[in-house]
C-alpha cells in the first residue's frame, strides 16, 4: 500500500514537472522615437498630453493583414518615445491637429528614429510677450493663421483658448476652468463661418476677461493659447497650441 | 426439416424488426412544439423580453454585457452626467463593456420568430399571430436602437441567417449600414409595431402606445443626430457615421406624430391620483409613488419579482445610515443639478446663495431651511439633508465649526477650490472633521454642544474627509429607493424598472415641436407648434408644482425645454444619451467639477451654515474631474468583433 502511494505520487510529480516548459517570452525592447516639426517654421510642434494631441498608430503587419491597433500618444512638445515596442513590420500613422500623414511601413527593430515635418491645421503664435497690468492682470497678443494652403482645411474657428493653469501642464488637459478665458468666433470679432483671410486673425487679451481673479498672494501661472477650426481628426477637434509662457503674479 | 423452420423463424425474426425507426427524438423541443402551441410562444416571447436591451436596474455600464447584470453596481450612469456624484464613479467614463454579440443574437431570435411563425398561423387566433410579429418587429426596434445610439450605422440583419446550409462564411461578414439606413429600419419596425399592436396587452409586454411612445424617443434621437452630430466617417459609400442634415426635420416630424398617438387614449396621463393643488406636500409624495407604484403614467414597464428576479438599486443608492449592510450612497445629486429647481434662492449666475450680505455664512436652524420654497418636484426626487425618509432623519453633515461665530462666519475656503478641507484645517483648527467613518462613529470624537449633549462630527452618513463609504455631495437619492426595503443588502429590491413613461412623452413631442418651429416647419394640422409646446412643459410643471410659463413666448430657447427633460426625468438613464445627442457633452464636461452643498454645524451659534463649492479631492484618482472624450459619441465597435469581421470598419478614433 505503502508502495503504491509512492509511486502515485512519483507519478504525480513527473505529470506535473512535464508542464514545466519555458514559457517566458522576453519583454518588448525596440525603441521608437523621434518628433514632430512645423514644416512652416521648423519649430517642434505644440500640443496636448493624451488623445487630444497627437496619436501614434502603430498596426503590426508582422503576422496578419486586420490586426488590432495599438496606439500610444505624443509629449507636448511634439516628441515622442516608446522602448517597449516589439520587434516587426510596422504601418505607422500618426494622427494630430495637422494634415494627415499617409500610413508609412517601418521595420522597428533596435532604435528607429522619425521626424515628421508637419503642417498644422492652424498656426497659434504669441506676438511679443506677455505685459503684467498693474492691477495684477496680464495681457497677451496672439496670432491665428492658417497653417495649410489646401483649402479644405482652411475651415471657419470655432473656437480659441487661453489656457491658464498652476502647473507647466497647460491645455485642454489640464487648466484651471476659473482662470482660463473661451472664446467663441463672435468674441474673437468672427462669424460662425468666416474663413480667415492670409493676415489671420490678431487678438488681444487680457485675464481680467476670465470668471475669476487670480488670489491675492504670489504665485506663478502657466499660460498657453489654442485654437481649434471645424476640422477634426478621429473624431477629436484638437487645438493647435503655442508653446507655454510662465507668469509670475506679484 | 428441422433446419427449414429454424431457418424460417430466423428470417420472422428479422421481419419484426421492421418498424420505421425514424421518429421525432421525444427529449428535443422543435419548432412545431414551440410556434405550434400559444404556451410555446409565450415562452419563446418571455425570453425576448427578458434579454430586451434595457438600461434599467440591472444595467451595469463597466460589466461585460451591459444588461441583467446582478453584481454590486459600483459606478453609475447617472453620476457621468453631472446629476449625480459616486464615491466609485470619479471621471468621466465611457461604457467599457460592449453590447454586441448579445445583441445580433437577440435580433436573431427575433428573426427566427418573424420567419417562422407564420407557418404555424392555423395554431393561433388571427390576431395573436399579429400580436407576436408586432411585439417581435417592436423587439427588434428596441435591439437596434440600442446599437444605433452607441455605435451608429451597424450591419442590418432583417432575416435569419443560415449559415452553414445556404451561405458560406464570407457572405455572413457584413459591412456596416449608413446610420441613416438603420434609423429608417427602425422606424418601419416601430411602425409596423403601432399599427398590429393592441391597445392593451399582459402587464410587460408592448403594446400600440409603448410602440408609439418609443417611436417618439427614437426618432427624436435620430433628428438630433441628423441636426448637431458634425462626425462623419464613410465606408463603401455609405455614411456609418451621422444623418444629412436635412433628413432632420423629417426624423423630428416623425417624432412629434408619433408622441400625438398617445392622443388617442385616456389611459395613459400624468399621474396625479395624490396630487393636491396649492399642496407642495402632497405633490412632492406624488411625484416620489410614480416610481413607487404601478400608475398609469407608466407606457412600458420592466417587472421584478421576488424572489426570482431582483436587482440591487436600493443597495446601491441607500442613504449610509438606513443601509443595512454591502454598498451605499453611489448617487449623491450634485448642487448643480439641485439649482435647475425653482425655488431656491439664486444668484444671477443662477447659482445657490449661501453667503449673506457681508459674505459671512447664512445661518440656519436646519439645512431644510434653505429649502422650504423649493419645487416638490426637488423634494420629491432627492434627500435634502435634514429630511425624513424610512423613519429617520437623514443626518448629511460634513463637520462641526467650533470657532466663534460671533462675528459671523467667513468662508472656510477660497471661492474655486477644488481641495479637501483637511488641506487647510488640521486636527488643532476649529473645524472639526472625521477622516473616514471609523473615526466619526467613535463616541471619543463627538463634539460637545453647548447644551452639554454630543454630536457626532460628519453626522450620521457623512460625508468625511478621505475616500470611504457614505454621502459626497450632501444629497441623497429619493427616487425609485424603496422606504419599506429596510433590508437592502444586496439583491433584494423588486421596484418595477419604468422604461417609458408619459411624461416622456410630452417631453419628446415639446422637443420635437420646437426643434420643428426653428427649422420653420410648418404643422400639417396647421396647429402652433410653439402653442404645443407650451401645453406639453406646463402640464410636466404644474404636476411638478415648478412655476408655470406665462405665455408661449415664454418658449424661447431650446435650453427651457432641455432643462425641463433634464429635472423631471433625472435619474432614469436617459439624461447621458441625452447629453450625448444633444452633442453638448462635450462642452459641458471639459476641465469640469461639479458643485456639492456641505452642510457644517456651528456650536457656538448653534446653527447650521451650508457651503456651497466644488467636489473636493480625496486623494490618489479620486479628483472628481470630468473630461468628455468626443470620440465616445461614438463607441468603440469591440476589436475582437472586427477581428471576427474584418468588414466591420471601426469607429472614428479607436
Amino acid at each position: 500500500m505503502k508502495a503504491l502511494k509512492l509511486l502515485t505520487n512519483i507519478c504525480l510529480l513527473l505529470f506535473m514537472t512535464t508542464g514545466c516548459e519555458q514559457d517566458n517570452f522576453p519583454a518588448p525592447q525596440e525603441t521608437f522615437k523621434g518628433r514632430f516639426v512645423d514644416k512652416n517654421s521648423g519649430k517642434p510642434f505644440q500640443t496636448a498630453i493624451g488623445n487630444t494631441g497627437i496619436r501614434i498608430r502603430m498596426m503590426e503587419y508582422s503576422w496578419d493583414d486586420n490586426p488590432q491597433p495599438y496606439d500610444f500618444n505624443c509629449k507636448m512638445d511634439g516628441s515622442f518615445y516608446n522602448d517597449k515596442i516589439f520587434s516587426g513590420s510596422y504601418g505607422v500613422k500618426p494622427s494630430g491637429a495637422f494634415v494627415p500623414l499617409e500610413e508609412e511601413r517601418l521595420e522597428i527593430k533596435g532604435v528607429v528614429e522619425r521626424v515628421y515635418e508637419v503642417e498644422p491645421i492652424l498656426n497659434v503664435e504669441w506676438i511679443g510677450e506677455p505685459v503684467l497690468n498693474a492691477d495684477r492682470t496680464v495681457t497677451f497678443k496672439v496670432k491665428i493663421t492658417y497653417g495649410s494652403e489646401d483649402p479644405q482645411y482652411r475651415t471657419p474657428l470655432v473656437e480659441s483658448r487661453l489656457f491658464v493653469s498652476e502647473n507647466q501642464y497647460v491645455g485642454d488637459f489640464s487648466f484651471s476652468p476659473n482662470y482660463t478665458i473661451i472664446l467663441n468666433p463672435a468674441q474673437m470679432g468672427l462669424t460662425a463661418s468666416t474663413i480667415l483671410d492670409d493676415d489671420g486673425v490678431v487678438l488681444t487679451i487680457t485675464t481680467a476677461q476670465a470668471q475669476k481673479a487670480f488670489p491675492d498672494y504670489s504665485r506663478k501661472y502657466f499660460f498657453r493659447f489654442g485654437a481649434r477650426s471645424q476640422i477634426s481628426f478621429d473624431a477629436t477637434n484638437r487645438y493647435n497650441y503655442t508653446d507655454v509662457k510662465e507668469v509670475l503674479i506679484p | 426439416m428441422k433446419v427449414h423452420q429454424f431457418i424460417y423463424a430466423f428470417f420472422l425474426l428479422i421481419v419484426a424488426g421492421c418498424t420505421k425507426l425514424d421518429i421525432p427524438p421525444k427529449n428535443i423541443i422543435s419548432d412545431p412544439e414551440i410556434f405550434g402551441t400559444s404556451e410555446g410562444v409565450l415562452s419563446y416571447m418571455a425570453r425576448m423580453y427578458s434579454t430586451l436591451p434595457m438600461e434599467d436596474f440591472r444595467y451595469n455600464y463597466e460589466t461585460n454585457g451591459l444588461f441583467n447584470n446582478g453584481g454590486t453596481k459600483y459606478k453609475q450612469q447617472s453620476a457621468l452626467t453631472g446629476e449625480a456624484l459616486g464615491r466609485d464613479t470619479q471621471g468621466a467614463d465611457a461604457e467599457n463593456a460592449s453590447y454586441w454579440d448579445a445583441a445580433y443574437a437577440a435580433i436573431r431570435t427575433a428573426n427566427m420568430l418573424l420567419e417562422t411563425l407564420p407557418q404555424y398561423q392555423e395554431f393561433h387566433s388571427e390576431d395573436e399571430v399579429k400580436t407576436y410579429l408586432a411585439e417581435a418587429r417592436f423587439i427588434r426596434g428596441f435591439i437596434y436602437y440600442s446599437l444605433v445610439k452607441r455605435y451608429g450605422g451597424v450591419p442590418k440583419v432583417d432575416m435569419v441567417i443560415d449559415y452553414p446550409a445556404s451561405v458560406s462564411l464570407e457572405e455572413t461578414l457584413l459591412p456596416r449600414a449608413a446610420e441613416e439606413e438603420i434609423w429608417d429600419f427602425i422606424g418601419e419596425d416601430l411602425d409596423f409595431a403601432m399599427n398590429n399592436l393592441p391597445e392593451n396587452n399582459q402587464k410587460g409586454r408592448a403594446t400600440k402606445y409603448a410602440a408609439a411612445a418609443f417611436k417618439s424617443r427614437v426618432m427624436l434621437h435620430a433628428g438630433s443626430i441628423a441636426k448637431y452630430n458634425t462626425i462623419e466617417e464613410i465606408d463603401r459609400g455609405n455614411r456609418i457615421c451621422g444623418i444629412p442634415s436635412q433628413r432632420a426635420t423629417d426624423y423630428f416630424k416623425a417624432a412629434y406624430e408619433a408622441s400625438r398617438i398617445l392622443d388617442e387614449t385616456t389611459k395613459h396621463r400624468l399621474y396625479k391620483d395624490e396630487w393636491v393643488a396649492g399642496d407642495a406636500e402632497a405633490q412632492a409624495q406624488n411625484f416620489t409613488n410614480i416610481f413607487l407604484k404601478d400608475t398609469y403614467e407608466n407606457i412600458f414597464v420592466r417587472y421584478y419579482k421576488d424572489p426570482e428576479s431582483l436587482h440591487n438599486f436600493d443597495d446601491s443608492a441607500q442613504p449610509m445610515q438606513t443601509s443595512s449592510g454591502g454598498n451605499n450612497s453611489e448617487l449623491c445629486p450634485t448642487l448643480d443639478f439641485i439649482e435647475m429647481f425653482d425655488g431656491i434662492e439664486k444668484d444671477a449666475n443662477g447659482h445657490f446663495v449661501f453667503l449673506d450680505a457681508n459674505d459671512k455664512y447664512k445661518l440656519y436652524e436646519s439645512p431644510l431651511d434653505a429649502f422650504v420654497n423649493a419645487e416638490p418636484r426637488l423634494k420629491g426626487t432627492v434627500i435634502l439633508p435634514m429630511s425624513e425618509f424610512m423613519g429617520q432623519t437623514i443626518d448629511i453633515r460634513r463637520g462641526i465649526w467650533t470657532g466663534s461665530s460671533q462675528n459671523g462666519i467667513s468662508p472656510l475656503m477660497p471661492a474655486g477650490s477644488v481641495v479637501n478641507y483637511t488641506n487647510v484645517y488640521n486636527e488643532s483648527s476649529p473645524l472639526k472633521l472625521s477622516s473616514n467613518f471609523a473615526f466619526n462613529n467613535d463616541p471619543g470624537n463627538q463634539i460637545t454642544l453647548k447644551d452639554g449633549s454630543r454630536k457626532k462630527r460628519s453626522g450620521e452618513s457623512g460625508v468625511v474627509s478621505g475616500w470611504d463609504f457614505g454621502n459626497i455631495s450632501g444629497f441623497y437619492l429619493r427616487k425609485y429607493l424603496n422606504p419599506e426595503q429596510t433590508d437592502n443588502n444586496g439583491n433584494k429590491s423588486t421596484q418595477s424598472w419604468i422604461e417609458i413613461r408619459y411624461a416622456e412623452v410630452l417631453l419628446n413631442r415639446a422637443e420635437a415641436a420646437y426643434e420643428l418651429l426653428t427649422a420653420g416647419a410648418t404643422s400639417p394640422g396647421g396647429g402652433d407648434y410653439r402653442q404645443d409646446a407650451f401645453d406639453c412643459i406646463n402640464q410636466i410643471r404644474e404636476r411638478a408644482g415648478a412655476t408655470l410659463l406665462v405665455s408661449p413666448s415664454a418658449i424661447n430657447s431650446i435650453e427651457t425645454i432641455r432643462t425641463e427633460r433634464r429635472k423631471e426625468l433625472a435619474f432614469e438613464h436617459k439624461t447621458y444619451w441625452d447629453l450625448k445627442r444633444w452633442r453638448i457633452m462635450e462642452a459641458e464636461q471639459s476641465n469640469k467639477r461639479y458643485r456639492v452643498l456641505y452642510p457644517f454645524y456651528s456650536t457656538d451659534a448653534d446653527k447650521y451654515f451650508l457651503d456651497a463649492r466644488y467636489m473636493e479631492s480625496k486623494g490618489g484618482a479620486a479628483n472628481y474631474t470630468f473630461n468628455f472624450d468626443s470620440r465616445n459619441y461614438y463607441q468603440m465597435i469591440p476589436p475582437a468583433e472586427i477581428t471576427k469581421n474584418p468588414n466591420c470598419k471601426q469607429n472614428p478614433g479607436y
